[in-house]
């Protein structure tokens, strides 16, 4: 280790410094929440600065084990971007409640560096280390609502079943290392290339394989590994949901980025199958259960298991052979985390007085009560939807088409993933239609989000609808995935 | 200078946005923003299409563009679909800025008035404000994907307008069925710009049409085929003309902006710009100029027995519309936009006199309980006179010079069948125009005695459009088409239609005065003059400036509508031809069954398969329930079994 090693870690070395400041700062100002949240979101500010002086070099640290290149920028600056706006709707949630904010951020900004190591992990081992810090946090936040029981069951449950996933994936890792004698992405995409090349690959790689599949896929909250995701959801406070369903699900596609793309991707044609199996599964399930439900919120989170599915579609199409199946992931990834974030930002702004529900009929005349709201809700689920011009119809589209160009079994799953989105339209406008067309109760008061909050939303809405009309996301996806090779 | 462009849409735009989120706070001033955005809009876009007519520097005589950033870029799909956000100007569209532009100026100051009692006002011009941007973005695209964006926005608020009175129920079905046929022809062009990206590889307009020539000429004709489909539907051209009569459940100043003067143009505008693929398709020409031809004869009889005020004007509407495209089928390009010019100012004007009529009676649109109202709502009839001249094509006023290019066009390009369908469809527009006038102005009244009494004149932001918008209608001729096929307009359009025009062989030749173009304008207008006067006889006349003084004879009416032979032209008139019958015949019964047997196969084999499926998952889905209990033990046996799965997957694939 040298001194230019700790410079590569400087945006991950600002982040961990910024939750300290914070947790200082509580300690000098007990229960004051301004200067906490001013804290937090400075830090998070002077991390994405940076980053973004990082910018547009590459160079690794650490003997290779970590590499700072477009793809680590990109992602570090998305994981910040999650972080900052979750902190900035956090607190209308958090105050009437009587929780402490500046907790929630050191927490939150902790489970942050983790992503953002992941993101420049070029080491299975350094890989799952920082996977693990990841997630850490993410189990203290879904059960951060302590006196709430449901929060304590669900995050105990998500704790319980992350830690197994999270053995099998160290198992998976484990076999890879035996097989290929090395820890280093690079090292062992040359060795398995070399494996590869001979043909069939042996049957401990392929045990290898499946515990690796498995454990990422439950990070990811694909079926049939999904089973944490609609307890943790639905029983974390509505922030942390809002956090727990963009957060660790980038984390682990860029964990897939790193692990399978980078370090496995000579074995491409062996997991192309089952990424197509899991992808179908995964958006058809996700979508065909979200229908049933009444509560927004655990809709919502049924919802998100469907995007991992049109993710993972872009992930097979980079193994059926099309590069642009990559930046296609990091604009969903993108497009996905300021929609989503937005439409849990409008129900944490509906339970600012606790004890409201997310039931559907808690959206009944929203567009009359608070126009605002309502045309802002409206667009992040018509842009969920996938309704042209927004964010979401692009971010689906680049998969479905990349998957298209793929052809072969990909075309199929192309049709199928547009037959879902069609099928999604329903429960998302379902709300529209609540809030339009319904009369709002007799006695729903008034709403008044704070400052900050607004500010946030209107930073999501913002983004939705320009992600949709203006490329430059875009071209900085697809140059941050010229990164991997194809 | 190219700067500008993006304003001219952005700020209705702006309008729409600022008046829809505070219109429910302030809803009694929502509308000044509406009405002040279109206004600015309206400056900016009069610079510009006068510097865009005068061939001046930028515009050329080529036009000139501005391209605001890459919308679709290049690197996100391995196609290498792209599309830029793009406007662009050029001498057509500077004719169609200054007729959507000044219209609907003048309809949202109208609006204040005429919407003043409405509590939805503020939503009223929220929707027109978007309606302005759509229209405003289709007309000044620079790539067809953009310019289909435009068209379904106009479609949009074309449905949000006409269904404005939600609550009452013709209102909701006109809306859902303009949606509807719409959609058909909306299908057709999305269809044609597919061919277009996969026969070209781009979609940018002036590239298309310099690579026209290369595409193989059975694509050609499908391309011009499918862009024609679209304009059909939008211009509501035989056999999807049965939305726009309907249309008329929305509020007058709709029909007048959206319905007659400027969505419905579209159309026409579309096939216009495209000229180069018409161009190169002279079958699908032939296509155009009959559809067109047929319906504007079809329309106009059908405008002979109408009652509804309304009505009449919206199937006059479908007939100049048909007018237009007789004109563009027989490559009198520049007539038609012409056509497309004074008619957008007459028959704004007239709609809105009818909405001035229709406010002034409470509300009535039946014609028969109108009459001798010329006196009462003297503006308003001195106006709606000028407009109804204006249409009928008495020379000096605007309605005369457009039509005439349009039939002359057409005889001197040697389609005598159109020019022979055109020459009895302006007697036919003359007489249905003084049925309406006789009926409403003229003559004794029938006004209900309870209304008769509080008849009273438009508020003045009402009668000031009108009188605004009269003098185009009345001098635009004149001022721009004069003298014939050598005047303003064809110098400023020259360039766009020249390279088409001179590829097809037709010369735009010299008018001749004393020669085959005199005699055409003189029997047109003895024509429309024994027209007029027939009508005259029939439904009254009463101009004491000019000593005319008839009294209408209904009897003399009824006697000849029952006169054998006449009868059933008369029925079949009066029922609309029974496309509205047909239609429902057809797609409403027979497609109903259709759908009926689907649900049918539906319920008994799809159901009974999913029923099955469902009987066996319930048992699963029992077993399942068990595993959700909550208990994470049985959540990691089902993540150990997924594992099981998988491994199995990959050993599958390991041992191929």
């Amino acid at each position: 280790m040298n001194w230019s090693d700790l410079g590569s870690l400087a945006p991950i070395i600002w982040a961990v410094l910024t939750a300290a400041a914070v947790l200082l700062v509580d300690i000098a100002a007990p229960g004051r929440r301004a200067p906490a949240i001013a804290t937090a979101l400075m830090g998070l500010a002077v991390t994405a600065a940076v980053v973004l002086s990082l910018a547009g070099h590459t160079e690794t640290a650490f003997g290779g084990a970590y590499v700072v290149d477009g793809l680590t920028a990109f992602l570090d600056l998305l994981f910040v971007a999650i972080a900052a706006l979750t902190i900035m709707f956090a607190d209308d949630y958090l105050q009437p409640r009587g929780l402490p904010i500046a907790e929630f951020a050191a927490v939150l900004i902790f489970a942050i560096t983790g992503a953002m190591l992941v993101a420049g992990s070029a080491d299975l081992l350094l890989l799952f280390v920082a996977l693990e810090l990841m997630v850490l946090p993410g189990y203290l936040l879904a059960g951060y609502a302590r006196n709430d029981p449901y929060s304590t069951e669900g995050a105990i449950k998500y704790f319980l079943l992350g830690s197994f996933s999270s053995a099998i994936l160290l198992f998976g890792l484990a076999y890879v290392w035996g097989l290929t004698g090395s820890t280093r992405v690079d090292v062992v995409a040359a060795a398995l290339a070399q494996a590869a090349a001979k043909g069939s690959i042996a049957p401990g790689l392929a045990m290898g394989l499946a515990f690796m599949t498995a454990g990422v896929a439950f990070k990811m909250a694909a079926v049939p590994f999904h089973y944490w995701t609609p307890d943790a959801y639905q029983g974390s406070p509505t922030p942390v949901t809002a956090y727990l369903s963009v957060g660790p699900k980038i984390g682990a596609f860029a964990v897939a980025l790193r692990l399978f793309v980078a370090a496995l991707g000579p074995l491409k044609a062996d997991w192309l199958p089952i990424v197509i199996v899991l992808a179908a599964l995964t958006m058809t399930l996700g979508n065909l259960v979200a229908i049933t439900q009444d509560n927004v919120k655990r809709m919502l989170a049924y919802s998100s298991i469907a995007h991992t599915g049109y993710i993972l579609v872009g992930l097979a199409a980079y193994a059926g052979g099309q590069h642009s199946g990559i930046s296609a992931i990091l604009f969903y990834g993108a497009a996905y985390t300021f929609m989503n974030m937005g439409a849990f930002a409008v129900i944490t702004a509906l339970q600012r007085r606790p004890g409201v529900t997310s039931q559907i009929s808690t959206f009944a005349g929203l567009g009359r009560r608070s126009p605002w709201l309502g045309a802002l809700m409206a667009l992040f689920l018509l842009s969920l939807t996938g309704i042209p011009p927004l964010a979401g119809f692009w971010a689906k589209a680049y998969v479905i088409v990349a998957a298209i160009q793929a052809g072969g079994w990909l075309t199929a799953l192309a049709v199928l993933a547009m037959l879902n989105a069609a099928a999604a339209a329903f429960y998302y406008l379902r709300v529209v239609v609540y809030m339009y067309m319904r009369d709002p109760a007799e006695d729903a008061p008034p709403l008044s989000p704070g400052l900050l909050f607004r500010v946030g939303l209107a930073v999501t809405g913002i983004a939705t609808l320009v992600f949709g009309l203006f490329p430059a996301i875009l071209n900085a996806a697809s140059s941050a995935a010229g990164v991997l090779k194809g | 200078m190219t700067a500008l462009l993006p304003l001219i849409p952005i700020l209705p735009l702006g309008g729409f946005v600022l008046t829809g989120l505070l219109g429910r706070r302030y809803p009694d001033d929502a509308h000044r923003i509406a009405v002040w955005a279109v206004v600015a809009s309206w400056v900016v876009a009069s610079i510009v299409a006068v510097m865009a007519l005068l061939h001046a520097s930028p515009f050329g005589t080529g036009g000139a563009g501005i391209t605001l950033w890459t919308w679709i870029p290049a690197n996100g799909f391995a196609s290498g679909f792209n599309a830029s956000m793009g406007l662009f100007v050029d001498p057509l569209t500077a004719c169609l800025l200054i007729v959507v532009t000044t219209i609907g100026m003048l309809v949202h100051v109208y609006s204040i008035g005429y919407m003043a009692h409405d509590p939805g006002r503020w939503r009223f011009f929220a929707y027109l404000n978007l309606f302005m941007f759509s229209m405003l973005l289709l007309v000044m695209a620079d790539n067809f994907l953009l310019v289909f964006a435009g068209w379904e926005l106009v479609g949009l608020c074309s449905y949000l307008l006409i269904g404005f009175w939600y609550p009452r129920r013709t209102a909701a079905v006109a809306a859902k069925k303009a949606f509807l046929v719409n959609r058909i022809g909306d299908m057709g062009f999305a269809l044609g710009i597919m061919a277009i990206w996969t026969q070209l590889g781009t979609l940018n307009m002036q590239d298309v049409f310099a690579k026209f020539g290369s595409v193989p000429h059975e694509w050609q004709i499908a391309i011009a085929l499918l862009i024609f489909c679209g304009a059909v539907g939008k211009s509501a051209q035989f056999p999807l003309h049965v939305w726009l009569p309907d249309a008329m459940e929305g509020p007058t100043p709709v029909s007048a902006l959206i319905h007659a003067a400027t969505m419905v143009n579209a159309g026409v505008y579309l096939v216009a710009r495209c000229n180069p693929i018409f161009g190169a398709a002279p079958e699908v020409m032939v296509v155009v100029a009959a559809i067109g031809i047929f319906t504007a004869i079809l329309a106009a009889s059908i405008a002979f027995t109408q009652t509804d005020i309304k009505r009449v004007l919206a199937y006059s509407t479908l007939s100049q519309l048909g007018y237009m495209f007789a004109s563009l089928g027989v490559g009198a390009w520049t007539a038609a936009i012409f056509h497309l010019m004074s008619h957008g100012f007459f028959k704004g004007l007239l709609f809105l006199d009818s909405g001035s009529v229709i406010h002034s009676v409470d509300g009535e649109q039946d014609m028969r309980k109108m009459g001798g109202l010329a006196r009462k709502i003297p503006i308003t009839y001195a106006t709606m006179l000028v407009g109804a001249v204006a249409i009928s094509g008495v020379p000096p006023l605007a309605g005369f010079f457009s039509k005439d290019e349009i039939l002359g066009g057409a005889f001197k390009n040697g389609f005598l069948w159109v020019w022979a369908i055109g020459f009895v469809v302006a007697g036919m527009t003359a007489f249905y125009m003084f049925r309406l006038m006789g009926m409403t102005f003229w003559g004794p009244s029938h006004v209900d005695p309870e209304v008769e009494h509080h008849i009273h004149e438009s508020p003045r932001s009402m009668t000031g459009p009108l009188i605004l918008l009269a003098i185009p209608a009345a001098l635009l001729g004149l001022a721009i088409g004069f003298p014939p096929e050598t005047g303003l307009l064809h110098q400023w359009l020259a360039p766009v239609f020249a390279s088409t025009i001179a590829a097809s062989g037709h010369t735009e030749a010299a008018y001749n005065f004393f020669g085959v173009d005199g005699a055409l304008a003189i029997g047109t207008t003895a024509l429309v003059a024994v027209a007029i006067v027939l009508a005259w006889r029939l439904f009254g006349v009463e101009i004491p400036v000019l000593g005319l003084r008839a009294q209408p004879r209904p009897d003399q009416v009824r006697e000849i509508s029952a006169r054998r032979g006449l009868a059933l032209l008369y029925k079949g008139s009066f029922n609309k031809w029974w496309f509205d019958d047909i239609n429902n015949k057809l797609f409403v019964e027979w497609g109903g069954k259709l759908a009926a047997a689907a649900f049918w196969f539906d319920r008994t084999v799809v159901d009974g398969t999913v029923n099955g499926i469902g009987t066996v998952t319930a048992g699963a889905g029992g077993w399942l329930r068990r595993v959700q209990t909550g208990r994470v033990q049985n959540y990691a046996l089902g993540i150990a079994l997924g594992l099981i799965l998988v491994a199995a997957g990959y050993l599958v694939i390991a041992a191929r």
